[in-house]
């Protein structure tokens, strides 16, 4: 990954950075109770979204760019206009911050996940302020969630991954062992990827649960770190507690790169996002927001290469020695 | 070589010489084959290949729709409209000098070229018509001339060819091919001589009149004689025309005769008697000489149908079966003042038209349905399905030898179930009655309380139905023999969680607003705990979960990811989930059940609640009696007394709140402490017994407990109580728990309030002891008293009352080890 460019945000912490539809442009939220809407690749902040009275922590967008939703600690789930600011619906009802906000595809729900331990469907097509579904299976916060086709993720601190699978009406609950932070399906659909606070992510069959690849050699003992999967769900990137963008390849499971934002800053990367169409990344460290593009994939090829040619020599001087002797 | 050039009026074939004839139109050769249609049809369509410049540029598949009107595959010109120049509009000029004719639009002034082509809706074409025939004349023409008969055909045989006319029709056609010659009739043959009878009736008269074939010799004298009897008799008048003279009737007679063939009929009839002939052309028409004086015209009386009746002699043969009524028709009842002469006073009613079934006359599906299946006898109905499976009977479950029948409650819980089962109507008269004499609800249950027993709530949304009742705690008769423990046994064993209490209060009362969002707060946090007393139940799914647990534990760490650690269970998404997400529900509409999610509010945000909480215990004194049950307000001495003592503090919160509103009055102001004093009705679930207890009411303390419940509602109402009996109580309470022997001593000969309460006391005291749980906080019971269910709760402390007095033989057996209990646990 090549750093292409980095920017200030001017919103304390930031918190959570994500790319809207067509990723030309994102949104960041920050501590400082502030949303802003950029254009990463001239770093051009556009608006100012306030209303929220503590931290966001998660901010979404609608697919027509219309509309964002957005979370934070002052437990309230926020529907606001992009083009002037306003803030539709205000959604207060959990007892604890909200961690994750997300629309459906066609933003007529909002989900969002709150650490009181409960995932709230909220309709924003109806005047009713209460939520229309309350999934309250976890016994723990509910730390993120993620949207696929027809069913709903939720990784939760009882170190259980929850699917709600919609169409068929049916939840899988799947343990994994350790308190989960993250959880993204990959662009398939087929399989998730979680985060975990022992260091690992770790990728898991959608269908079955089973455990596909763990990606290690990072640091997530503390904060939540998010992940991301690439476009053509060959990489897994992921930021590091110890102020590093790592990138592994996902059939191998090797770390193909783990760049250091700053020489001389160690504090943690929290929050990324994948370009929806490019390999371009955006991270947050501290008040900064990085653009990263991918470089060649030379190395990695290479790497690929050797790795087949070593498998190879194996099995072949097997053969001949078995035929010599 | 002969050359043959087809142009009408020239012919230069056989004079070769006479080349300078002009010659006029295209000669077409006659060896082409022509075996679609006539050659005036390929003329015609060579015509309008000529013509139809659009036929030649726009081929599909070479056909050719077009026109605005066929919905074809070009319309217009060049698929545009009109002409080259396009739509010309029709020029419109009208002066005073001249005036526009009108025009009047023929359909073909909005049709297409195409339209008059040979597939257009009005082909405009030269065609043969139907009666000429097409294609034998030309195939007889190619046949003639391959024959060789002429090798030359002239334009005129083409053209006789072509103009031949098609005589037969199909069924002459078929008629001919089955041996039938024109002329002849259709029909069985038959005799010469019965033709000629027939022809011969036909042609002549009716054959009664004369004899079928009169000799010519016969007639010819006949003829002879009337004329001789006319000349010779000109008496005789002859009416109508005068009879020709005899030399024409001859004339007639022989070109009859001619025509006929019968001049030699004698000869043929010899020489052809043996031969069929086929039957007369034409059709046999009888035609009747008139001969009455009749008009014309006139038909009997017998085919007249006179008055409209079908027949006049013959009934009906319905009403037939209904000959027991004398008097028939609609003359009956018509009498001489009536004017309707139009009726017919003779008509019957025919009871033909009236229906005897309910049919539909129009139903004609089932009518065919039953002329088929009575055509194929067969027989159509509905059969009822029979399934093989014989229905599976289990034997009765077999009983284990040990098996008693009732449940057995252990017996620190429960005393020994009453002996009789009050009949279950007495007890239902009881109920209705509750409200009026206060007798017996101090006795019986009503349906309320027993419902509250059970654990059914449903009740609660009706309105309260009598806030009248005495409080619980006045239940202790001052005369009262048998000793009544007010305060439920129950309250320990059984505790519930704060919330559950509120739950039902806010729906019970109109919740305030502190009410509903701290119902809304517990009722968010309720599934995040679990209420100590399924605590059994709780201990086993702990250690279920516990074990699923490690479990799964075991397979992560075996990396077992998968079935292993996956479960699986049914969720019900809301169907406005489905429908947003563009997801058919799996489950039915109906199957959602959003009861869990209170469909009012959690609007409110929680630390408003929390907020809501601590305010009001700093506000506590001031708080306002609203509601309308009897509260007490602790005094602070009594709860800083409770509190001084900390090792009972917990003990005794608990033991002193359920005695508090037996003392205090009514009117006494109340904390607005809902939720504290929630805790110390939780407590006061009934243990199993008691809910057996509650629904067979013993009917043995009826008068007794009625008459305390008598003097109980005196008492609140006649003397005010103390506003702090609480100190007085807690020190007894303090003096007596340490002294459990002497409590027991009280405990029976006691039967003032204050004794009773102290009894109370140490018996919850020595219960508390089992109380598991979170502690309950000291300060509570001074808020206790906020009830609005008095009346409910009432009624529960005066079945426990009951209860009370059956137990309490049992109690004093009990009574040592609880002491023995208490003081290990002062000490």
């Amino acid at each position: 990954m090549q750093l292409e460019r980095k920017f200030p945000a001017a919103q304390g912490a930031i918190r959570c950075v994500r790319y809207n539809i067509d990723g030309n442009y994102c949104l960041t939220s920050g501590s400082d109770r502030t949303i802003k809407l950029w254009k990463p690749d001239s770093s051009l902040a556009i608006k100012t979204y306030t209303g929220h009275s503590q931290e966001v922590l998660d901010v979404h967008s609608s697919y027509d760019n219309s509309r964002l939703c957005s979370g934070g600690g002052d437990k309230r789930v926020l529907y606001i206009d992009v083009m002037s600011g306003k803030i539709m619906k205000k959604y207060q009802a959990h007892a604890g911050r909200v961690q994750a906000v997300r629309f459906n595809e066609e933003a007529s729900i909002i989900f969002s996940a709150s650490i009181d331990g409960t995932v709230k469907i909220w309709d924003i097509k109806s005047r009713e302020y209460d939520p229309i579904q309350v999934l309250d299976d976890a016994k723990d916060s509910v730390t993120s969630l993620s949207l696929g086709n027809n069913e709903l993720l939720t990784s939760s601190l009882d170190q259980r991954v929850r699917i709600y699978d919609i169409r068929y009406g049916k939840l899988y609950e799947d343990y994994i062992g350790h308190n989960l932070t993250y959880i993204n399906i990959s662009h398939d659909q087929q399989c998730f990827l979680v985060g975990t606070l022992s260091s690992q992510i770790m990728l898991f069959d959608k269908i079955n649960g089973k455990l596909l690849q763990t990606f290690v050699d990072y640091t997530n003992n503390t904060y939540m770190i998010e992940n991301a999967l690439s476009n053509d769900d060959q990489y897994i990137y992921s930021g590091s507690e110890n102020g590093r963008l790592i990138c592994w390849n996902l059939l191998t499971a090797k770390q193909i790169c783990s760049i250091e934002h700053e020489s001389d800053n160690r504090k943690s990367v929290n929050t990324l996002t994948h370009h929806p169409k490019e390999d371009k990344l955006l991270t947050a460290q501290e008040g900064n927001i990085y653009l990263w593009k991918k470089q060649d994939k030379i190395e990695e090829k290479e790497e690929i290469k050797n790795f087949f040619i070593n498998d190879k020599q194996i099995n072949t001087s097997k053969f001949v020695s078995g035929g010599f002797e | 070589m002969s050359s043959r050039y087809a142009g009408f009026g020239s012919r230069n074939d056989d004079n070769e010489s006479n080349e300078n004839f002009v010659t006029i139109g295209t000669h077409f050769d006659p060896a082409e084959p022509t075996n679609s249609t006539s050659i005036l049809a390929t003329l015609g369509r060579k015509a309008s290949k000529l013509v139809d410049l659009s036929s030649s540029n726009y081929g599909y598949d070479g056909k050719r729709f077009h026109g605005a009107f066929t919905g074809g595959f070009n319309a217009g010109f060049y698929n545009t409209v009109g002409s080259i120049e396009g739509w010309r509009p029709s020029e419109f000029k009208s002066s005073r000098t001249e005036r526009a004719g009108k025009r009047s639009y023929e359909p073909e002034d909005f049709m297409d070229k195409g339209d008059f082509s040979e597939h257009g809706i009005n082909p405009k074409q030269i065609k043969i018509r139907n009666i000429f025939d097409q294609n034998e004349s030309v195939t007889r023409s190619v046949i003639k001339q391959q024959s060789g008969t002429s090798n030359q055909r002239t334009n005129e045989d083409i053209l006789r060819d072509m103009i031949r006319v098609k005589t037969l029709s199909i069924g002459k056609k078929i008629l001919m091919s089955m041996g039938w010659k024109p002329g002849e009739g259709v029909g069985v043959k038959m005799s010469r001589k019965h033709r000629q009878k027939l022809k011969w009736s036909l042609t002549q008269e009716t054959p009664k009149d004369r004899p079928p074939s009169p000799p010519k010799s016969e007639e010819e004298e006949q003829q002879q004689q009337q004329q001789q009897q006319q000349e010779q008799i000109p008496g005789v008048k002859v009416y109508g025309v005068a009879m020709p003279p005899p030399s024409f009737q001859q004339t007639i007679k022989k070109t009859s005769r001619l025509d006929d063939d019968n001049d030699d009929d004698d000869y043929d009839d010899r020489l052809y008697a043996n031969i069929n002939l086929p039957p007369l052309d034409y059709e046999v028409h009888f035609q009747l000489q008139k001969r009455e004086h009749h008009g014309l015209g006139y038909k009997g009386l017998e085919s007249l149908n006179l008055f409209g009746h079908n027949n006049l002699f013959v009934q009906p043969s319905i009403e037939k079966q209904i000959s027991n009524v004398k008097i028939r028709g609609q003359a009956f009842g018509v009498g001489i003042e009536e004017d309707e002469d139009d009726k017919d006073l003779f008509a019957e009613d025919d009871l033909k038209q009236y229906d005897y079934e309910l049919t539909t006359a129009n139903d004609n599906t089932t009518d065919i349905m039953r002329q088929k299946t009575q055509e194929n006898n067969f027989v159509l109905k509905f059969a009822r399905y029979e399934s093989i499976s014989m229905s599976v009977v289990y034997p009765p479950p077999t009983i284990p030898i040990d098996f008693r029948i009732g449940h057995r409650f252990p017996k620190s819980a429960m005393p020994p179930p009453p002996p009789p089962l009050p009949p279950p109507p007495a007890s239902l008269s009881n109920e209705t009655s509750v409200n009026e004499p206060p007798k017996q609800i101090s006795i019986k249950h009503d349906a309320n309380t027993r419902g509250l027993l059970l654990g059914d709530l449903s009740f609660l949304s009706r309105p309260p139905p009598n806030m009248s009742v005495p409080p619980p705690n006045v239940s202790v008769p001052p005369s009262s023999k048998v000793e009544v423990t007010p305060v439920k046994p129950t309250t320990i064993s059984t505790p519930s969680l704060e919330w559950d209490v509120e739950k039902e209060r806010s729906s019970h009362t109109t919740p305030t607003p502190t009410n509903t969002a701290r119902t809304q707060f517990l009722d968010a946090i309720k599934n995040r705990f679990t209420s100590s007393s399924d605590r059994i139940e709780m201990t086993e799914r702990q250690s279920l979960e516990v074990a699923l647990e490690s479990d799964l534990k075991k397979a992560v760490s075996l990396n077992l990811y998968g079935d292993l650690t996956r479960s699986t269970s049914d969720w019900k998404p809301n169907p406005l989930l489905c429908k947003r997400m563009n997801i058919p529900n799996p489950y039915s509409d109906d199957a959602y059940n959003d009861s869990k999610e209170s469909k009012k509010s959690r609007r409110q945000l929680c630390s408003n609640l929390f907020e809501h909480l601590f305010t009001q215990s700093s506000t506590d004194s001031l708080t306002s009696s609203e509601q309308s049950s009897p509260i007490t307000i602790p005094p602070p001495s009594s709860s800083s007394s409770l509190i001084s003592n900390t090792n009972e503090t917990i003990i005794r919160s608990s033991t002193i709140t359920p005695v508090i509103p037996q003392v205090q009055p009514s009117s006494v102001p109340k904390s607005e402490f809902a939720p504290i004093e929630s805790f110390e009705q939780e407590n006061q679930e009934r243990p199993p017994l008691d809910f057996f207890s509650a629904i067979f009411d013993n009917q043995h303390s009826d008068d007794e407990s009625a008459d305390e419940q008598e003097v109980e509602e005196k008492k609140t109402d006649d003397i005010p109580k103390p506003i702090n009996p609480q100190s007085s109580i807690v020190s007894n309470s303090s003096i007596t728990k340490p002294l459990a022997s002497s409590s027991s001593i009280t405990y029976q000969s006691d039967h003032s309030d204050s004794s009773d309460s102290s009894i109370e006391e140490i018996e919850v005291s020595e219960k508390s002891s089992f109380v598991y749980g979170p502690a309950i906080p000291s300060n509570l019971p001074s808020r206790s008293k906020t009830d609005h269910d008095n009346s409910i709760w009432a009624k529960l402390a005066n079945t426990n009352a009951q209860y009370e007095e059956l137990k309490h033989k049992k109690k004093h057996k009990k009574k040592k080890k609880h002491d023995k209990k208490s003081k290990k646990h002062h000490h």
